[in-house]
């Protein structure tokens, strides 16, 4: 860990030494227990800010559209952003919807193997206070009033990164690598596969119990790179698609609009999950529109850049049964 | 318990088409109940949010004065959803009213003065309103010289034309009707409201000023005022917002700790200068 | 802490169930509870549905006054008559274990529902049904800074009874004349303190104080907080994502928004939740937004909460809850911010 972040920190410098990047987006220690929290750095005197820990879980991609969006034409700034694998894949789609433009981004890749979910160590710890903690390669360890207690990171893992696939980053301009403290186990994901599997009934009393929970914070959409329209439908009044209010219709749409616009596009980062203030498994949902998509098109989102995205192209191979053989 | 959210019901008497565009009408409202016009107690600067059930609400500057009997004056300009909507009205149709609402034009401070009124485009409704008031009968010796100096990009864009040429009669008051760029027809002066105010040059002592109009001309008027020797504290400004309540509780109208609905719209020029520069 | 002019009863432990048995013949009473790992107040059949093993509850009881969602006419779209018949509020309620934080945030929305005229009646309605009985804090969370912005873990202000957990029984102070009446019902089975149940209820709650020190001092970061052109705004908005948690889980943050929805043939005015963090908020139908980027928005977020509602209703709206430090998604921290203000020279 402190390897990587030794890494990070001089090709930072270095990009700054050589007026390579205007800007870069890392992560630095948060103030909570087990947090960190984006960092934006804009001169090399800070770069000792830089942190890398099992801890880093957001995804950087989410600032990059409203950066891009001031900074257009021959004056553009330059990002330099650290990537995992999940947040490179949303660069990569950024950059296909022309969000982002490749020249102007330096990307520093980290190989990840998994982000630890603090709320599942803090719930088991019941709200008793951590004192201080620290990582060695598998676990976690924590210093509470009574004496160290020790998590293995693959158990207290975040749902999104127990079955990655993309533990190196699918784009980037250097890469760093850091040691696997575990095998990792990429496949379809046990819980998404059963949820696939329930008859339509069921499936859509467990979208109606999560989506109830919500209170239309927009949490969920404002933690995701891939929502970055200027105006959200969920806001537009000329015309009014949907209601503002936390009643049933009004959520059931909002939710679904939202999974549907993710299809194709979602890269299963879990920024959403992590985000929702009620629990909602958001991504139990767009997970399943992720599958069906790599199904029916081969494609997966965040690959390759010059992979054109399924919903935007049309080819005599695309599976046309919905339409010659409904149910 | 009097419940602030429920509008009045009022009737559409009338519609007057004030620009040549054609998006800017007057409306004459009347309420349907007696008792809300009874209730309804007013004074120039003040406003009311317009409901246009199904579509929502705008908030807009009473044009007529008090003294104007049995009917209230509304004039709105189609921008969004709710306008779009009430510009779709017609005569004897019903509408909502909640009001009056907002501060009004400091009156009791303009007692005894010369009135400067600096006005500029579509904003200048409530101007109206003061201006009505003041050439009432019975109040017009309140005031001292009135002095009003009001423009539009074009001719077409000018409202309440039929006035202005009325007031340009009258004896008891001097008016400057200006055009930043006239017409073929258009026989009176050409010039942005700024640059005439300078050339007029009003005298500052003892006069207080109202200022309606587009940011930019205000941003050019004040420099002009400060020049012709006008202090913050006798110069007035009505402002807008984007706005939902209109009474101070949804939060969204603010600048610095006043609330436009409530603490204004009316302000000085001396409470904006203590204010943040965000509006 | 002076007990002068407020009535102090003692319970004990057992006795709770009978306590809530009576109150329940005239209250609903809605009580913490713990369902799927998260601590909320919901209602409670009995007094053994309580969990007391909670720092406190993830929503802020801002819910029960001022709902999420809230239609405030209904009208018939065809003839434009309105609907302005309220449902009934049936019984009275009571909500039973509030934080002192909490309790002081109801009384924060009393001064712009009520206090600042005109009244709200919605508010009202469920305001004056009912009753607060707040639990004193003994063990706060790490993300917790009530003693920096004038409240604390035994703060009075805004319950009408406050509960004190003692060894075996519950210290009750009866704040209000609303409070006289809720304790009245135990009036058979409650007892006057002795000495030591005093002492023991001092001793709990300043070892409380001591875990709750201040974390930032609000005068000495009120030189900055005031200047709307302090550098600092420029750089400390830059992680925050606009998405609104923050304001939709704080207890005094009170922004909503009014909107008409029309499902032929009927029609409703709405009000819901909504947060000056959005993009649109201050969106003029013109296309002008006086808060365009994420800097103002955050910049008008916290002079409000520490500045402007200072001036103008006397007090910061913020009763250091920490509810927006702990779901922040970038782990904004608003200590972090006032530390760094308090630097500014």
């Amino acid at each position: 860990m402190k390897q990587a972040e030794h890494e990070i920190m001089s090709n930072v410098e270095r990009l700054f030494a050589d007026k390579k990047i205007d800007l870069f987006i890392g992560y630095e220690k948060g103030t909570l227990p087990l947090r960190t929290s984006p960092c934006f750095i804009d001169d090399r005197n800070t770069v000792r800010r830089l942190v890398w820990n099992s801890c880093c879980s957001n995804n950087l991609a989410v600032y990059l559209p409203r950066l891009m969006l001031h900074r257009k034409g021959k004056n553009s700034k330059r990002i330099g952003i650290l990537c995992k694998g999940c947040d490179s894949r949303s660069v990569v789609e950024l950059i296909k919807e022309k969000q982002v433009d490749r020249d102007c981004l330096y990307i520093i890749g980290i190989s990840c193997s998994g982000i630890i979910d603090s709320s599942k160590i803090l719930s088991e710890l019941d709200g008793e206070g951590i004192l201080s903690y620290d990582e060695t390669s598998d676990s976690i360890v924590v210093e509470l009033a009574e004496g160290e207690r020790s998590f293995p990171k693959h158990e207290y893992l975040y749902e999104s990164c127990c079955n990655c696939a993309y533990a190196t980053p699918t784009v980037y301009d250097i890469l760093i690598r850091t040691v696997q403290f575990a095998p990792k186990v990429a496949g379809p994901d046990p819980n998404i596969t059963a949820f696939a599997h329930k008859t339509r009934e069921e499936r859509w009393r467990i979208f109606e119990e999560e989506t109830s929970k919500c209170i239309r914070c927009y949490a969920c959409r404002n933690a995701c790179p891939n929502c970055y329209c200027k105006e959200c439908f969920a806001e537009q009044t000329k015309p009014r698609w949907i209601g503002v209010t936390n009643d049933r219709s009004d959520l059931l749409f909002y939710h679904t609009m939202r999974i549907f616009h993710q299809a194709g596009r979602c890269v299963d980062c879990g920024a959403c999950v992590r985000a929702c203030p009620m629990n909602i498994n958001l991504r139990l949902f767009t997970r399943v529109l992720v599958d069906e998509v790599k199904e029916r098109f081969g494609y997966e989102p965040g690959v390759s850049i010059k992979e054109p995205p399924p919903l935007a192209t049309f080819s005599l191979n695309d599976k046309q049964e919905f339409m010659t053989e409904p149910d | 318990m009097n419940n602030p959210y429920i509008p009045a019901s009022v009737k559409i008497d009338d519609i007057i088409i004030e620009n040549e565009a054609g998006d800017i009408r007057t409306f004459r409202l009347t309420f349907a109940y007696k008792k809300d016009e009874r209730k309804f107690s007013f004074l120039p600067g003040q406003f009311a949010e317009l409901s246009v059930l199904g579509a929502g609400e705008c908030p807009i500057g009473i044009a007529s004065s008090p003294t104007e009997k049995g009917y209230l004056l509304f004039t709105v300009k189609r921008a969004g959803v709710v306008t779009t909507q009430l510009h779709r009205a017609e005569r004897g149709e019903i509408i909502g009213l909640r009001g009056p609402l907002g501060n009004t034009y400091p009156l009791q401070k303009m007692e005894g003065h010369n009135i400067l009124i600096v006005g500029g485009g579509f904003a200048f409704t409530t101007l109206r309103a003061v201006i009505k008031y003041i050439l009432e009968e019975n109040n017009r010796k309140r005031f001292d010289d009135l002095t009003i100096i009001y423009g539009a990009r074009t001719p077409g864009e000018l409202i309440y034309k039929n006035e202005l040429w009325e007031w340009e009669k009258r004896r008891d008051m001097t008016t400057y009707i200006t055009v930043d760029r006239g017409d073929k027809d258009w026989k009176r002066r050409e010039g942005f409201v700024p640059s005439v105010l300078k050339e007029v040059a009003p005298r500052s002592n003892e006069t207080i000023a109202l200022v309606c109009g587009p940011p930019i001309m205000i941003k050019f008027t004040l420099p002009v005022l400060d020049e012709l020797g006008f202090i913050p504290e006798s110069i007035f400004l009505s402002l807008e917002m984007r706005m939902k309540c209109g009474i101070g509780k949804c939060g969204r109208c603010n600048i610095g700790h006043k609330y436009v609905c409530k603490d204004g719209p009316v302000f000085s020029f001396r409470e904006l200068q203590e204010l943040p520069n965000e509006y | 802490m002076s007990n002068k002019g407020k009535k102090v009863a003692v319970l004990n432990r057992q006795d709770l169930t009978a306590f809530f048995t009576s109150l329940s013949k005239r209250f609903r009473i809605f009580g913490p509870s713990r369902i799927h790992r998260v601590d909320s107040l919901v209602e409670i059949a009995s007094a053994d549905a309580i969990n007391f093993n909670y720092r406190n509850m993830k929503m802020s009881p801002k819910a029960f006054f001022f709902p999420q969602t809230q239609t405030l006419f209904s009208f018939d779209n065809e003839s434009k008559d309105v609907n302005t018949s309220e449902p009934c509020q049936d019984r009275q309620r009571i909500l039973f274990g509030l934080r002192p934080c909490d309790a002081q945030s109801i009384w924060l929305l009393d001064k712009v529902f009520v206090e600042n005229t005109p009244s709200d009646p919605y508010y009202m309605k469920l305001r004056t049904s009912t009753r607060i009985v707040s639990l004193a804090c003994t063990h706060p969370s790490p993300t917790c800074f009530c003693t920096s912005v004038n409240c604390g873990p035994d703060s009075e202000i805004g319950a009408d009874v406050i509960f004190y957990e003692l060894n075996g029984c519950y210290l009750i102070k009866t704040l209000t004349p609303e409070g006289e009446d809720v304790v009245a019902v135990a009036n058979d089975i409650v007892k006057p303190p002795t000495e030591k149940e005093l002492s023991e209820k001092e001793d709990i709650m300043r070892k409380a104080r001591e875990k709750m020190k201040r974390v930032f001092d609000l005068e000495c970061a009120q030189k900055t907080l005031d200047n709307f052109d302090a550098p600092r705004w420029a750089r400390l908005y830059q992680k925050c994502l606009g998405c609104g948690v923050c304001t939709y889980l704080c207890p005094t943050c009170h922004c909503f928004d009014i909107t008409d929805e029309v499902v032929q043939p009927r029609g409703r005015r709405v009000r819901t939740w909504d947060s000056c963090m959005y993009q649109l908020f201050t969106l003029h139908a013109s296309g002008h937004n006086p808060r365009p980027t994420q800097k103002e928005r955050m910049r008008q977020r916290i002079m409000h909460k520490f500045s402007y509602a200072r001036k103008y209703y006397g007090h910061a709206f913020c009763v250091g809850c920490g509810r927006c430090i702990t779901y922040c998604p970038v782990n904004v921290d608003i200590r972090q911010f006032m530390k760094k203000f308090m630097e500014e020279k």
